[in-house]
């Protein structure tokens, strides 16, 4: 049991926020202490892999403890149950999902989807399979009440873009970037990028993939609604030379789930730094509970709970950690958890909310995804390199911004993994004579098949698998979507899991500016496959199995969570619209700090993690003025 | 030999024509993955020795009767067959193993098993594709770049005259 009065900041969450903010504060010589609910960060992270391998699932979920596999593990009886892509599958039944989510909507209306994205609860967090994608904001995101009047007054950032550009270079340079500014320059004219003047990333950029440099200058004629579309080579948390103890990619194609050389930057590696000052403590298996608030309005404690053995666990003693400063780092939905379990009869509607928009405006970067074919004898070799090293960011900001969603456009080195499963079942269809692939004939979407399909062998078969495999891309537009109240994280009064915690209840869609955005980027997506030249494969029209399934206008859609939540403790300057202002100081609680993508007020179209950790340099800084 | 070193070595001489690869690359003289003696234990186990036992009969005498390799593999998977018996469906089951490191334990199974770390690192698939599995990556920084090594490289027995012959 930690001395009750030994720490500086007591931390709940040992995720990207955790690790900076202990590390800039242990750097500073104060002592703090952090709280994390799963298991330990492993001490290499070969049984992760093994997981990964074993898994027949390949979902970013399937190397992470408690391992789901098939979906056997019943939220109920699990110490720390997540969000996973095997409890969206199984949404409705609440022994296979942690998220208690909106029952599917039986006239197929956007406006009630299940949240699609998922989180983990162990040490490092998320981080071990974020992407790596490091775009900043640009300034018209941090204002888009004042530049295109929507989302209202509350959705302005209480920040000041050159502040954030300085924060991006601390967050830049901790993660590990690699990218070029010169490469970005042509951002500035396109929206607005803009870096300080001198600004150097720390590593070389990541080269371009052969299906970069197919799109790329497919693209070089093509205008989509006044702008014009070219390829970005994707600022990167992952290593372009050997970088401390770790190596260089070495392009697994695994960035999610899991990068098997650690090349990526996750939080385990800040928090190892933490760690090394001797002045940070991490209590593993210990699930924050309650947020203790004294009658002054101080935080004065955060009531945790230890276990054993994460399925069917033992409870250790209910025990408070006690600090001069607290900070919540559990991420979007865990944050808010904690903070509506902590409601007493003083404060009815939970810690921190005398706003009540704690738990609201719940965001994601809904995915378009789509997918096609180079034509015959182009092949462009996928399945090779990080995940994705490329994306179409100059359409992330316009004045179309004021009608409908803006996007940006990831451009994946995954064949059509993500969007059918690929290799398994394009291979599976040339053993068993299938066409679920679409692929055995090549029949795209409104084409009679061209003939039967063909049961191969031998090698027959390795050529037509590689004729397939080798011209497959994809492109996911991760769409800006609109914060709204009623996408919101309550608390279940009935189902709980093995600690007997309440789970998360989600109500959750899309409004119409951002369907609008669906409806641009499938308008663009289809645009570019012509100017390739490649022939388009999307057809969303017979999988109304998927859990975002939806309709509009008389076409077939699927929203896919990009695995960025956002939005429920949103920062501002008002005390009554927002839950933090703009160090994630809460306006409720003088030392309290609720941290993360939650306190985003807007989500824009970068993916997020860059931002967290640029947001948790601030947070650092405020803390540390306030210990002094 | 042994018989059984002799039944695990046709076992991988019919591997290797039924997937289309190598025999180097099916059964390599410096194994680091042993998926040859995995499969076959995997083979006996799931459809039994001795419906395997009759595979490699067939195989040894297809290959003694001059047949092709490409003849002896259309014939053991019954390519032109849309509803292939048992003996067709456990060649096409164990070129799934092949290809993607996992048991099918019928044509429409969709839960199947990973057999294990290194099938699933071993996955032929991949190198079909002239890549690498996702999550194991033998080539170094960069090399996503430009085109991969030849399909040759990669093991598949191509046919006298190359790819397009």
């Amino acid at each position: 049991m930690p001395d009750a009065t030994t720490y500086d900041v007591v931390i709940v969450g040992a995720g990207v926020c955790g690790a900076i903010i202990a590390l800039q504060l242990a750097t500073a010589g104060k002592r703090v202490l952090i709280l994390e609910a799963g298991a330990a960060v492993p001490a290499n992270r070969n049984e992760y892999l093994t997981n990964f391998y074993l898994n027949p699932d390949k979902n970013p979920e399937s190397p992470y403890p408690p391992v789901p596999v098939n979906s056997n593990l019943d939220p109920g009886h699990q110490a720390t149950p997540r969000p996973t892509i095997l409890g969206l599958i199984n949404r409705t039944d609440p022994t296979k999902t942690y998220l208690i989510q909106p029952p599917p909507s039986p006239t197929h209306s956007p406006s009630s989807l299940p949240f699609g994205s998922t989180y983990e609860r162990i040490g490092g967090g998320t981080t071990w399979h974020w992407l790596g994608t490091s775009l900043r904001l640009v300034p018209n995101d941090l204002q888009m009440y004042t530049k295109y009047g929507v989302f209202g007054p509350a959705a302005n950032w209480p920040i000041a873009y050159d502040e954030l550009e300085g924060l991006y270079g601390k967050a830049e340079h901790e993660i590990g970037v690699s990218a070029s500014v010169r490469q970005q320059q042509p951002l500035q004219a396109a929206i607005g990028l803009v870096y300080p003047p001198g600004y150097q990333y720390p590593m070389q950029p990541i080269p371009l993939s052969m299906v970069d440099q197919a799109v790329s200058s497919g693209v070089t004629s093509l205008n989509i609604d006044g702008k014009a579309v070219f390829v970005s080579p994707t600022p990167a948390g992952r290593n372009s030379q050997p970088n401390g103890n770790r190596p260089t990619c070495a392009g697994n194609t695994n960035c999610i789930p899991i990068c098997p050389i650690q090349a990526k930057w996750d939080a385990a590696v800040t928090l190892n730094k933490a760690l090394n000052t001797r002045k940070v403590t991490v209590i593993y298996q210990a699930v924050a509970n309650q947020v203790l608030v004294g009658p002054d309005g101080n935080i004065s404690g955060i009531g945790y709970i230890t276990w054993q053995n994460e399925n069917n666990p033992t409870k250790g003693p209910q025990q408070v950690a006690r600090g001069t400063l607290y900070v919540l780092a559990a991420h979007a939905v865990e944050n808010v958890k904690l903070l509506l379990m902590s409601a007493t009869n003083a404060l009815p509607n939970g810690v921190a909310n005398h706003s009540l928009q704690v738990g609201c405006n719940l965001m994601d970067h809904t995915i378009y995804l789509s997918w096609a074919l180079m034509p015959e004898g182009r092949q462009i070799f996928p399945y090779r390199g990080p995940l994705s090293t490329s994306g179409i960011e100059s359409l992330r900001d316009g004045p179309y911004r004021s009608k409908r969603s803006a996007y940006r456009i990831e451009i994946g080195n995954e064949g059509w993994n993500f969007p059918i499963g690929d290799p398994y079942v394009t291979v599976l269809d040339f053993i068993n004579g299938t066409n679920n692939s679409k692929l055995n004939p090549i029949t795209p979407p409104g084409s009679k098949p061209s003939g039967s399909s063909e049961c191969l062998a031998g090698v027959d078969l390795a050529l037509a698998v590689n004729d397939r495999l080798t011209r497959q891309f994809r492109l996911g537009c991760l769409i800006e979507q609109a914060p709204m109240a009623s996408n919101r994280v309550t608390l279940d009064k009935k189902f709980t899991d093995g600690l007997g915690l309440p789970r998360p209840k989600i109500s959750y869609g899309l409004d119409d500016y951002t369907v609008q955005g669906f409806v641009s980027a499938r308008q663009t997506s289809s645009a570019i496959y012509k100017a390739i030249g490649a022939t388009e494969f999307t057809d969303f029209s017979d999988r109304q199995f998927l859990a975002g399934y939806f309709e509009y206008a008389g076409v077939s859609y699927a929203s896919f969570g990009a695995g960025h939540l956002m939005g429920t403790h949103r920062m501002g300057t008002d005390k009554d619209t927002s839950v933090v202002d703009s160090s994630q100081r809460s306006h409720d609680h003088p030392n309290l700090w609720i941290t993360g993508s939650g306190s985003f007020p807007t989500c824009a179209t970068p993916n997020p993690t860059l931002t967290i950790a640029a947001l948790a340099f601030k947070t650092s800084a405020s803390l540390l003025a306030a210990l002094h | 030999m042994s018989d059984d070193a002799t039944r695990q070595t046709n076992f991988a001489n019919m591997s290797a024509v039924l997937t289309g690869f190598t025999t180097d690359v099916v059964n390599p003289l410096f194994d680091p993955l042993q998926l040859v003696p995995t499969y076959l234990a995997t083979a006996d186990a799931k459809g039994g020795a001795a419906l395997v036992d009759t595979l490699i009969q067939q195989f040894l005498s297809l290959t003694a009767g001059g047949a092709s390799k490409q003849q002896i593999a259309d014939t053991m998977l019954d390519t032109g067959n849309p509803t292939p018996g048992n003996q067709a469906l456990l060649a096409r089951a164990i070129v799934k193993t092949w290809y993607l490191g996992s048991w099918y334990s019928s044509p429409t199974d969709n839960s199947p098993t990973v057999v294990s770390q290194n099938a699933y690192i071993g996955g032929l698939a991949w190198k079909a594709m002239q890549a690498h599995p996702m999550g194991f990556s033998d080539f170094t920084f960069g090399y996503w770049v430009t085109p991969p090594p030849s399909l040759a490289d990669f093991g598949v027995d191509l046919p006298p005259g190359g790819q397009n012959a």
